[in-house]
């Protein structure tokens, strides 16, 4: 019995070591990356780059599904963007609050006869309005059908040559879309590009030109500002380099619209439909002969809301797991492939070991380890080999936060510097196993075949909102 | 255990660096945005002023602050000043040190010098032989960004070098130099009519072509529409459509004949586009054969020409007014909707016939 607990503690040891060495690695590559571009961009003034009539018009897509409470400032802050040649398209998917309400009366909107290009097939457009204050603005009213649905409805209505998709509840600073579109105009090879996304839990939000962020006082939305941190810095920077981004957050990324509907949009029935649009553009742009290049830009930043509550992380995390599984699965025959470059050779792989099969392992290894406990079979050198490996991980989240720090400065004093520190411990030895054990249950449901989103609950973003401010029209 | 320990001693000397670092930069940060509000106040209170004496006391002060601030707060003003204020604010660079540390990067071997420098051209005088060195830099980066900081003034002074740049292997120094060529003004006229004469004569890379012929379809000048005209009939209908583009800028005295071959085209985007430039270009006479592209085959020309009827005003309504009853179904419903936009929807259905009397 004793050699079998050895065995998975062992096991356990080795793959969470493992983990956090390819983390660091990626850690290096984001310093490299973040170097680069700091120095591509140092003084560039972004506020009157790309004002001249040939900057591509970029339409953002927004599906919302009951966001009554986030609606009127998340649109107030993309229709105060300084980008010149913008159009907004909202969806409202079959949402059974009072969003259709607010956004008729807050922007001024009239219903006008629907007529619009299907490219991609869509549930029904039931009302089609357009706005009387802002003529930019275009809101569809449709028949549930999801978000990917949702955004392949908005992407029909869509004049811009670069679609935009955000969230219902995100906030973008005025001069985002320039920094992300610059990568367009800069390589005609992006297909698509992503800004980073941090938390307004607990922040103190002063205008579109002042976003100040605070530290959440709730300690789940506290451990995901250090998670977010990581997984931005790790997940996406550190792909930058390895030509190997598989994803672009939902909440804040721009693509281009001839490549979608090539690809042929959102997939329907996917709950990880921001990642299976990347992989799937990477691998219809490989199999015809085109490049196909994803970036992610950390300076553009989106503002979004966390969930604080266990049962809305665990839905989400649960969902999030099955997202990823559907999409190993659905493209397991590009893994190792060189057709499909380091997509296939290099980011499949490490999303199928370290995202997909780490956690299961880990988990096992964790209920076996307590299980050791439990029967007196864990001797003080394992205690201390799988604490030492633990640690290992709490390190690299260090190496993160100090990158984080050195490079964007987002903490106000030293207390809240100290908060940091403690979260991150918090994060590395409670969060992040109970996250495991949600990727558990999101494998189960996976393997049951669950395809739904569970429900959300939205909070605002409290007092001094962009909103609030001036928001002045450039 | 001895992992353990180091384990731990390398976990806390990362915490201690956190903490220390953190620190240590959030005072540098302050200090530094401190600065940044002074070093604003002071630059544009004297670039506003004429009083000489304060300028050059006001440069020596500023010329104190970190080269970081100073370039900062100097760019972001020069975004915002024309003319003499413009001057000034270039003797203020001047006197306080940051002309001479601009020109000093541009010279520098590592590009991540020279791009610095590049960001910073607004600020050097005119004539600085530094603009040309930048915009003929070998590292493309450096190249693009010195042809986005030129400005509109410097646009025109150096058009030539702008348009060779269409030949460049980076796409970022080809599409830098068509954005700024196409909020360039009248001084760029000229060497682009010359550039699309050459072009049309010799055998030109049909890239460049396209790049030339889109910053001249941007530019509201009736010899650059004369100049694209030769393409009207080309066989790449790319060239067709920007052809199409320009005759929309309201610049040509009478576009009907052209754009009327154009709304006849066989391809769909050159349609739509001609459709468009009827509306942009307010061509009135051309009302009926937008009416009638309103049951054209493609989605694009019915949407541009309901869109074109609309900005010809009355004229555009009373047409799409007749269309409501159009036997072709797609006519109907583009009609409808773009009637609907303008919220007169109900009026003109209800009121109809006396609405069109009174237009």
């Amino acid at each position: 019995m004793s050699w079998f607990f050895s065995a998975a503690i062992g096991v356990l040891g080795v793959v969470v070591t493992m983990t956090a060495l390819l983390q660091a690695m990626l850690v290096i590559a984001a310093v490299v990356d973040l170097r680069q571009s700091r120095s591509r961009t140092k003084h560039r003034r972004w506020r009157g780059s790309l004002a001249s009539p040939l900057a591509p018009t970029v339409t953002v897509l927004v599906p919302a599904y009951n966001e009554e409470v986030t609606i009127k400032e998340s649109l107030a802050g993309i229709l105060a963007l300084t980008y010149q040649n913008l159009e907004v398209v909202v969806v409202n998917d079959g949402s059974t609050d009072r969003t259709e309400d607010i956004l008729v009366a807050e922007f001024d909107l009239v219903e006008v006869h629907k007529v619009y290009q299907a490219s991609l097939p869509t549930e029904d457009i039931v009302r089609l309005y357009r706005s009387r204050a802002d003529p930019r603005l275009v809101v569809a009213e449709k028949l549930n059908g999801g978000k990917a649905d949702a955004l392949n409805a908005a992407i029909n209505l869509a004049t811009g040559s670069l679609v935009c998709a955000v969230d219902a509840d995100t906030i973008i600073t005025p001069d985002s879309l320039q920094r992300l579109v610059a990568s367009f105009v800069d390589d005609p090879d992006v297909v698509a590009a992503g800004g980073s996304v941090r938390l307004t839990n607990g922040g103190l939000l002063r205008g579109p030109n002042g976003l100040q962020p605070g530290f959440p006082k709730q300690i789940w939305a506290a451990c995901q500002v250090v998670e977010y941190s990581r997984a931005f810095l790790i997940g996406r920077l550190g792909w930058n380099q390895l030509g190997g981004n598989l994803i672009v957050s939902g909440a804040f990324g721009v693509f281009r619209r001839d490549r979608v509907v090539e690809a042929g949009g959102y997939l329907h029935g996917s709950v990880g439909e921001d990642m299976e649009l990347i992989v799937r553009l990477r691998r219809v742009g490989h199999e015809s002969g085109q490049r196909a290049k994803v970036t992610f830009n950390a300076d553009p930043i989106a503002w979004t809301e966390a969930p604080e509550r266990l049962s809305e992380l665990q839905r989400q995390r649960n969902r999030w797991f099955r997202g990823l599984l559907d999409v190993l699965t659905r493209h397991r025959h590009m893994m190792l492939r060189p057709k499909y470059g380091a997509a296939g050779m290099v980011a499949l792989p490490y999303f199928v070991l370290v995202e997909a099969l780490a956690p299961v392992i880990e988990a096992i290894g964790l209920i076996l380890f307590f299980g050791a406990i439990v029967f007196g079979q864990l001797s003080q050198e394992q205690l201390l080999f799988v604490a030492s490996a633990y640690g290992v991980g709490l390190v690299v989240s260090m190496m993160v936060l100090i990158l984080d720090e050195v490079a964007f400065g987002m903490l106000s004093s030293n207390r809240t510097r100290l908060r940091m520190l403690a979260v991150a411990v918090v994060e590395h030895t409670v969060f992040r196993p109970l996250t495991i054990y949600w990727r558990l249950s999101g494998l189960r449901g996976f393997v049951q075949g669950r395809s739904d989103w569970g429900v959300q609950v939205r909070r605002g973003f409290g007092p001094n909102t962009a909103a609030d401010s001036q928001l002045p029209r450039s | 255990m001895t992992l353990f320990v180091i384990v731990q001693l390398v976990t806390l000397a990362a915490a201690t660096i956190f903490c220390v670092m953190g620190w240590a930069l959030s005072l540098v940060r302050r200090r530094r945005d401190r600065l940044r509000i002074d070093a604003y106040d002071l630059a544009a209170q004297v670039v506003l002023t004429e009083d000489h004496d304060e300028l050059e006391a006001t440069s020596k002060q500023l010329a104190a602050m970190p080269t970081a601030v100073l370039a900062d707060v100097l760019h972001e003003l020069s975004a915002d000043v024309y003319g003499e204020s413009r001057r000034r604010l270039r003797l203020v660079a001047d006197l306080a040190g940051l002309t001479r540390k601009i020109r000093r990067w541009s010279g520098r071997r590592r590009w991540t010098r020279r791009i610095r420098a590049a960001h910073l051209l607004m600020l050097l005088p005119t004539g600085a032989g530094e603009r040309e060195v930048l915009l003929s830099d070998r590292h493309p980066l450096v190249r693009a960004r010195a042809i986005e900081s030129l400005g509109r003034a410097g646009v025109g002074r150096f058009a030539p070098l702008l348009l060779a740049a269409f030949d460049h292997e980076s796409p970022a120094v080809r599409s830098a130099a068509q954005h700024a060529l196409a909020q360039g003004g009248v001084e760029c006229v000229p060497p682009i009519i010359q550039l699309l004469e050459r072009l049309d004569r010799g055998n030109a890379d049909h890239r460049a072509v396209l790049l030339v012929a889109e910053v001249a379809a941007q530019l509201p000048d009736e010899r650059l529409v004369r100049a694209l005209l030769r393409f009207v009939s080309h066989p790449d209908s790319t060239l067709r459509v920007l052809v199409a583009a320009c005759l929309g800028n309201g610049t040509m005295s009478e576009p009907e004949l052209h754009l009327t071959a154009l709304l006849n085209d066989d391809a769909p985007e050159v349609r739509a586009e001609a459709a468009r430039s009827v509306g942009r270009g307010d061509v009135k006479a051309l009302a009926h054969r937008l009416g009638a592209a309103l049951a054209d085959p493609s989605w694009h020309v019915r949407r541009n020409s309901g869109a074109a009827l609309l900005e010809l005003g009355p004229i555009g309504t009373v047409m799409l007014r007749c269309h409501l009853d159009d036997d072709d179904a797609f006519a109907r419903d583009m009609a409808l909707h773009v009637l609907g936009r303008t919220s007169r929807l109900a009026d003109v259905l209800g009121n109809g016939d006396r609405w069109m009397a009174s237009t």
